[in-house]
Formats: C-alpha cells, structure tokens, sequence
C-alpha cells in the first residue's frame, strides 16, 4: 500500500483555562491515505473538531497547547512543527477545509469573488483575471446557476445552501490533496445535506483528494465514508472500514450511536437514546471513560487502568470496554 | 445612491428650518435683551436701539423678516458688534474648521493605529499599556489637559506660545489638546470594533485559505473593526468642531466657539442664530458623510430608495 497522505501519531491537545486543564484531545492516532474518505464520529466536544484544528494550526495559543504527536503530510512535514510561513503554503494548497456554518464561514464584507479566488492569488499567483475565469468555473462545478454574475455577489445575497457550495469551491479551487470537512451539513435544511454531501463526494472523486468528514451524524458518514475513527471523550474507541464499523461494532458507544439513527422501520416506537452526558474533560480521566457515563454499567475492569486498543482484523482496532449499554425500556424510565 | 443623498439634503433643510424656529423664540425667552448690560443705559436711547432693530415689534413679525432675509443670504446685524453675523462667521469659522480639521487627522492618526495594534496583540503589554493611557484620556477634560500642555510645551520647554492663533506652529497644542481626548475614545472603539471582528468564524476560514497574517488584519478584518469607528466620526466631528470653545478660550483662538458662548450670554440673538445654524448644519452634513461611507464600507446596509 503506498504511503498515507497524513499520518496522525499520539496527538495529544489541551486548553489550560481557568477552570482547569481541559484534555480535549488525548494520544489520537490515525492514518489518512490518498483518496480515501474518513469519517471522524462521536457527539459534540469529544475532541473531533480539535483534533483537526490542530492539525491545521487553527487553534488558538494560548489557552491551546498541542502537548505531543504529529501529523506528517506525505511523510515529510510535521504541521504540528511547521512555522506560520510553511503553515500558510500549506493551508489553502495542500488541504483545505469548509466548516459547519457557511452563514458566518464567509466575509460579510467582501464580494464572493475576492474570497473565492484568494487561494489561487495567494498558493498559484494567478493574476486577477484569470483567477476569476477559475472561480466561475469552480462556482459553475458547484452548481451555482449564473455564475459570471453571481460571483460579484455578496455572501448575503446567497441562501445557506449556495454558501456552502461557495465554501465547497473555494476549498476544492487549488485542488487540495486534503479536504477537511467540520459538520458540513449540520447547519443546513434537510433538503439540501443530501445534496451538499453528494458534491462533496463528487469534488472529492473529480480532484483525487482525501477527505477528512467531522460529523455526528452516523448516517451521514454510512453513505459516504470510507473509512471511520469513533471518538469519545477526546480519545479513538474504535476505528475501521465503514463496513467494520458498521456491522462489526465492538465498542459499547459505537453501538450505542448506531442504536440512536432513526430508522424508518420504528414508526410509534420511542427512538433510542444514549443516557448521560460526556464526561467533564477538565478532571482527569483514570480508566474507560464511557464507564463515567451516569446510566453505563462497567464491569470494573478498566475503572482505575486506561483501557488498550486491541486489534480485530487488518484495519479494524478498538479500545477495550467492559460496559454495557441498558436496554430501551431502561432508558426510557430514566427519562 | 444620488436619490438617497437629495432626499437627505432636503430632510436637513427642513431640519434646520425647524432648529431656526426653535431657537428664534427660545432665545426671545430668556429674561433681558441685548442692550440689558450691567450699567443700563438711559431709557430712551434703548427704545431707540430696540427700535433700530425692529425689535419692539411682535415676535412673530420680527421671525417673519428673520426668515425672509434669512433666505437672501443676509444672516442680520449683531447687536453687540460692529461687524454683522455674516462676517463674523466668515472669520471665525474657518478658524475653528481648520482647528477641528488637524484635531481630527491627530485624533486619527493616533486612535486607530494604536487600536488596531491593541486588538491584534490583545492582552499583551502593547494592549495594555496604550489602553491605560487611553483610559486616562477619556477622563481628562481638555480644560485640564489644555493648560498642562500649555505649562508643558509652552512656558517650560518654550516650542510653542502659550496662547494666539498666528503661525502655522500655533495650531500645534490646541490641535493636540483637542485631537488626544479624540484619539483616546477612537482608540477604544477601533479595538473593540478590531477584536469583535477578529473572533469571528470567517476570520477562521481566512486562516484555514493560508492568508498571511498581515492580509488578514488589512484585508479581513479593517472594513468590519472600522465601522463603529465611522459611525463615531458623526458626532465626534460635530463634537471636535463645536465643542472647541473650551480650547478656544484657553488658547485665545478666534474661532466659532467663543462667539456662540459669548453671543450666548449677552443675548446677541441673531449672532446666536447665526452659530447655531452653522453649527446644525455641521452636524447634520457630517451624518450624511457617515451614512455615505459605511454603505461602501458595509454591503449588508443599502440606500433606503434602493
């Protein structure tokens, strides 16, 4: 297999805030090969945004400190090393990113067209003209109708949906080798994820690149996602093929997220939830972290010992668990 | 965008209509007259001046031949100077724009880059340090501030005179005594404007495109952090112009703002008039000149006819 893209190793992330050391990201380690889609899951502030944000040099310092690991890019560049100058070659050219709310992603104050074709001036020192040329045509690829006038716009004059495919455009533009895409859909009508995911997948294939998809939505990651990492509590649970995952869970949480996608067979029956909150990552956590969770019983084996990841099949790993997940009706009289 | 600025300039014609009729018989009602001076002079000679200027007659008539002249151009006599109120605002005026004018490029100049700086190395020693002073500012009245730099630059390191407005070099400490406290509040604002904008999602997605740091400041972040800078300007440019009386007096400065506090006192009516409409229409053009400018700064807001 040839080398992956990105190589993620023992990324550890913490915010030293008043309150305490937040550890949003703990020893995460993944591998991102060339074309390949990953799917990062888990529910919201178990570290999925971080993690990437880290790698992108986006989070802010202080209160954010990246404590160790790496993430080599083409098994040359460590972006967790690299200088703000290295840093700015790479962001926008190598990888790019769109994020979850394409209402407040784009500048209120500048015309599409100068934010579209900033990467091309800035990573490929087109002139303006031709720059533009390459904009309308990555509008036109995004499915933005007129787009020779449109791109004059202001972000205001687009509706949320047409953001995004401008956000999408403007990633994609350099041709990246890496997508970051932080819940593209999550602030988007129903309507439209369905087809902001389609052109994700569609850009994707057209240009080669890997993308990274954060999502928490399990559904959205089955149609797409080659691969998927599971995170809770800052920390990978499990992580295999999208069909491992899918059908192969081993993990208690992992199980427990599938459980809770609303499926179209259960009409009148209440919907599965999973009970409790994600710990408070400013305490330090001892042992399995799912355990913490009010409503999990463990078996008490990795209470006080941080449970090892054990290895299931070629590409399938996952951490060691000893809850177990209370059934629907037990969940429904907690609530 | 033409539309917009006619239908403006007709609403502050009638604006200073209104603000002429108020002030007319507001100044009618203060107790005295012109002529009511510490040694009253003999009845006779009063009535005879009353009579001179038309002054006996009932308020309403006398407001109908202020307007009407008023229409020609002519802004009437001032009862307490020689020269009438068209000249005497042809000569103080420009004292006090000119002086208004190097205050505000001083209040600018020092406001909003030291803003600037503050908000993008925010809690730092280069945010700290100029907002304390800024702070400081704000609290010092230029009456205090006046007189210190007078002591200062004037009596004990002897660069400039203490007061009079002859050389170029005269406009230097009553420019600076007006333009700091205005550097001071722009200061504030512009970091504030600055950090609300550099905090925002977008500012991210700049980052995240490889903008260097530079591009972000003057490129993503300027037209935004500047805006409640431009709205300040409206008032801060009435404020530099008319509030200048203070720096006038300490400074013995013929300008604008010491006749309309003097004329003020000895119920110069007309001269009284004459100041507030200029000063009225100061104000509201300098509005009109903000609401210009932050429609080319920010596409969100449009002309109302459009």
């Amino acid at each position: 297999m040839a080398q992956p893209v990105l190589q993620v190793q023992n990324l550890t992330t913490r915010f030293h805030t008043r309150n305490g050391v937040v550890r949003a990201v703990e020893d995460v380690s993944f591998d991102l090969n060339q074309g390949e889609v990953l799917g990062i899951v888990g529910e919201s502030g178990c570290g999925k945004s971080v993690t990437c944000y880290s790698m992108m040099g986006l989070i802010p310092q202080p209160p954010g400190r990246i404590e160790a690991g790496s993430a080599v890019l083409d098994g040359q560049i460590d972006l967790l090393k690299a200088s703000e100058r290295e840093m700015n070659a790479i962001r926008g050219k190598r990888i790019s990113m769109i994020f979850q709310d394409p209402m407040t992603s784009l500048n209120p104050y500048l015309r599409i067209s100068t934010q579209l074709i900033e990467p091309l001036q800035l990573h490929e020192k087109l002139s303006k003209k031709a720059a533009i040329e390459r904009g309308v045509e990555a509008l036109k690829e995004v499915g933005i109708p007129q787009a020779e006038e449109r791109i004059h716009f202001y972000p205001h004059e687009f509706s949320g949906g047409m953001r995004q495919r401008v956000m999408i455009a403007m990633a994609m533009i350099t041709q990246p080798d890496i997508l970051i895409a932080d819940e593209p859909t999550t602030a988007l009508d129903v309507t439209v994820q369905a087809q902001i995911l389609e052109l994700i997948r569609q850009r994707q294939q057209a240009n080669g690149s890997a993308v990274i998809l954060i999502t928490h939505d399990l559904g959205v990651v089955a149609g797409l996602c080659d691969r998927i990492l599971v995170m809770y509590a800052g920390r990978v649970v499990e992580t295999g093929t999208a069909h491992e995952v899918f059908k192969k869970a081993r993990h208690p949480y992992t199980i427990a997220l599938q459980r809770s996608i609303p499926s179209l067979g259960t009409k009148g029956k209440p919907l599965y939830t999973i009970p409790g909150l994600p710990p408070d990552l400013s305490k330090p956590i001892p042992g399995d972290a799912f355990a913490l969770r009010k409503g999990i019983v463990s078996g008490g084996k990795w209470d006080h010992t941080p449970p090892p990841m054990v290895q299931l099949s070629e590409t399938h790993w996952v951490r060691e668990s000893d809850c177990e997940l209370p059934s629907l009706e037990e969940v429904l009289r907690e609530c | 965008m033409f539309k917009f600025i006619l239908y403006r300039l007709l609403q502050t014609l009638l604006v200073l209509w209104v603000i002429v009729t108020v002030t007319f018989f507001l100044v009618r009602l203060a107790p005295g007259d012109p002529f009511s001076a510490e040694r009253s002079m003999p009845s006779h000679v009063k009535e005879r001046l009353m009579q001179h200027y038309g002054l006996d007659q009932p308020a309403w008539v006398q407001y109908g031949n202020y307007v009407s002249s008023l229409l020609q151009g002519d802004l009437g006599p001032s009862y307490t100077q020689s020269r009438n109120v068209n000249q005497i605002l042809a000569q103080t005026f420009p004292v006090s724009l000119e002086l208004g004018a190097w205050a505000l490029l001083i209040a600018l100049c020092i406001g909003l880059p030291v803003g600037v700086v503050a908000a993008v190395y925010r809690n730092t020693r280069l945010d700290y340090v100029p907002m304390s002073m800024a702070m400081v500012g704000i609290c010092l009245p230029t009456f205090v501030l006046g007189p210190l730099l007078a002591l200062f630059f004037g009596v004990w390191l002897n660069w400039f005179n203490v007061s009079g407005w002859f050389g170029p070099h005269d406009r230097v400490l009553p420019a600076l005594t007006i333009g700091l406290v205005y550097a001071a509040v722009i200061a504030r604002i512009t970091r504030g404007g600055m950090l609300e904008i550099l905090t925002r999602d977008f500012i991210r997605t700049a980052r995240a495109k490889g903008v260097p740091f530079h591009t972000i400041i003057f490129k993503h972040t300027l037209r935004g952090g500047l805006l409640p800078v431009v709205s300040y300007m409206g008032p801060a440019l009435a404020g530099v112009i008319s509030g200048s009386f203070v720096v006038e007096t300490i400074f013995q400065i013929p300008g604008l703002g010491r006749e309309f506090v003097s004329s003020a006192f000895n119920r110069d009516y007309t001269l009284v008039l004459g100041t507030v409409i200029v000063y009225a229409a100061l104000i509201t053009l300098a509005n009109l000149l903000v609401d210009i400018v932050q429609v080319l700064l920010n596409p969100r807001i449009r002309f109302e006819d459009s």
